[in-house]
């Protein structure tokens, strides 16, 4: 009878403790060399890292330095354009050709005062008195309103930043303006045909 | 001598921390020929087994902060040998367990007169790598199944019947290897 001892796993296991085997290369200079590779390794990672942080500081400071100063430029450039054209334009054209632009947007002093002259010219008189003076009225819009295509839109803008005028509508109606609007209700629709600046003087 | 071995181990150890060539060139030419050793009981070639040992060296090197202090260096190091063959084994080869062995079969039988006169290392390389993966772990290295599962990653009775089928295999190896010899030593 075979003891524990005899038995074949343990004869296996004693053989494979008490062997020793000699490499057959020198494995000691490949364990160097590796060491070595993975030391340059590790040190190659660390200058990637610090190269790659370099480049992104630089980009970034490419990136955002750059339109920061094209911004500057560009304002420069509005600002020049804004002071050149605007003293000498807009005193002239402001009166002469911009007066429609004013009118249709009821931004222009003047318009108040025709509707206001209209106005105090309509109350008193007779509805045929009215109708008269409203003609010339009309006239007078009808003149405004040829003007307007020959406006040109850079003028116009030109003149908008010059001036500084608020470029929105006022929500509100002229009371008096209503008024006469209301009044004159039917003479004011004949002239729609005509394209008459009136219609925007009402205002919605 | 027993202090004055402790102290030079002690020595050794806190010298392989510091990553010391001289002290890990004495660890290497202490241990290389015991871990090849081991590293030929899982792998068959030699030259693939030498590499594992250069892998193994190297993460013993690089990974002694690991090492607690309070167990045997010699054995730490070589579980990471053992675990770096095993690695190998895995990603070069297409191991297959096989599990069709029903546990009431798993008997021991006792072996008859086994003499010393074998080779065991070329029994190990005939057989099977899930076998021998199992039968080393089990038999050389001392795991239990439950660790031989967690290693290799399969379950307790694979585990069982692989140990059993390589036991079986290499007392039919063992057989045929003295029964040859025999034939050898009849015609000489």
């Amino acid at each position: 009878m075979s003891t524990h001892k005899d038995n074949l796993e343990h004869q296996i296991k004693k053989q494979i403790e008490e062997r020793e085997i000699t490499p057959s290369r020198d494995l000691w200079s490949e364990i160097e060399l590796q060491k070595e590779q993975k030391k340059s390794g590790s040190y190659m990672t660390w200058v990637w890292a610090a190269a790659s942080i370099v480049l992104a500081f630089g980009l970034g400071f490419v990136l955002f330095s750059n339109p920061s100063e094209k911004g500057k430029t560009q304002h420069t450039e509005i600002a020049e354009i804004k002071n050149e054209p605007a003293p000498k334009e807009s005193s002239e054209k402001v009166n002469k050709d911009t007066e429609p632009v004013y009118a249709d947007k009821n931004t222009d002093p003047e318009k108040k005062d025709i509707s206001t002259k209209i106005i105090d010219e309509v109350q008193p008189s007779k509805v045929l008195a009215e109708q008269k003076q409203i003609l010339p009225q009309k006239e007078s819009t009808q003149m405004i309103v040829p003007q307007l295509p020959k406006i040109k839109t850079e003028q116009i803008m030109a003149q908008v930043d010059s001036s500084k005028i608020p470029a929105k509508r006022k929500k509100y109606v002229d009371p008096s303006t209503l008024l006469f609007s209301v009044e004159h209700k039917d003479v004011i629709e004949k002239t729609k045909e005509s394209n008459v600046a009136s219609v925007d003087l009402n205002g919605k | 001598m027993k202090i004055l071995f402790g102290n030079k181990k002690e020595d050794l150890l806190s010298r392989l921390k510091k990553q010391d060539p001289a002290a890990q060139k004495i660890f290497y030419e202490q241990n290389v020929k015991k871990f090849l050793s081991v590293g030929k009981s899982y792998i068959t070639d030699l030259y693939q087994a030498e590499d594992c040992i250069i892998k193994a060296f190297c993460k013993i090197f690089k990974h002694i902060e690991s090492f607690r202090g309070d167990g045997n260096l010699e054995g730490w190091a070589r579980r990471i040998v053992v675990n770096e063959c095993l690695n190998f084994i895995k990603s070069h080869k297409t191991v297959f367990y096989i599990d069709d062995i029903n546990s009431s079969f798993l008997v021991e039988v006792q072996d008859d007169e086994i003499t010393v006169d074998f080779d065991a290392q070329e029994l190990l390389n005939q057989l099977p790598d899930a076998y021998r993966m199992v039968f080393n772990l089990y038999v050389l290295e001392g795991y239990s199944h439950q660790e031989i599962s967690d290693t290799l990653q399969i379950s307790l009775a694979v585990s069982k019947t692989q140990l059993f089928r390589a036991k079986e295999k290499l007392r039919v190896l063992y057989l045929q290897q003295q029964k040859t010899k025999r034939n050898e030593h009849a015609q000489r």
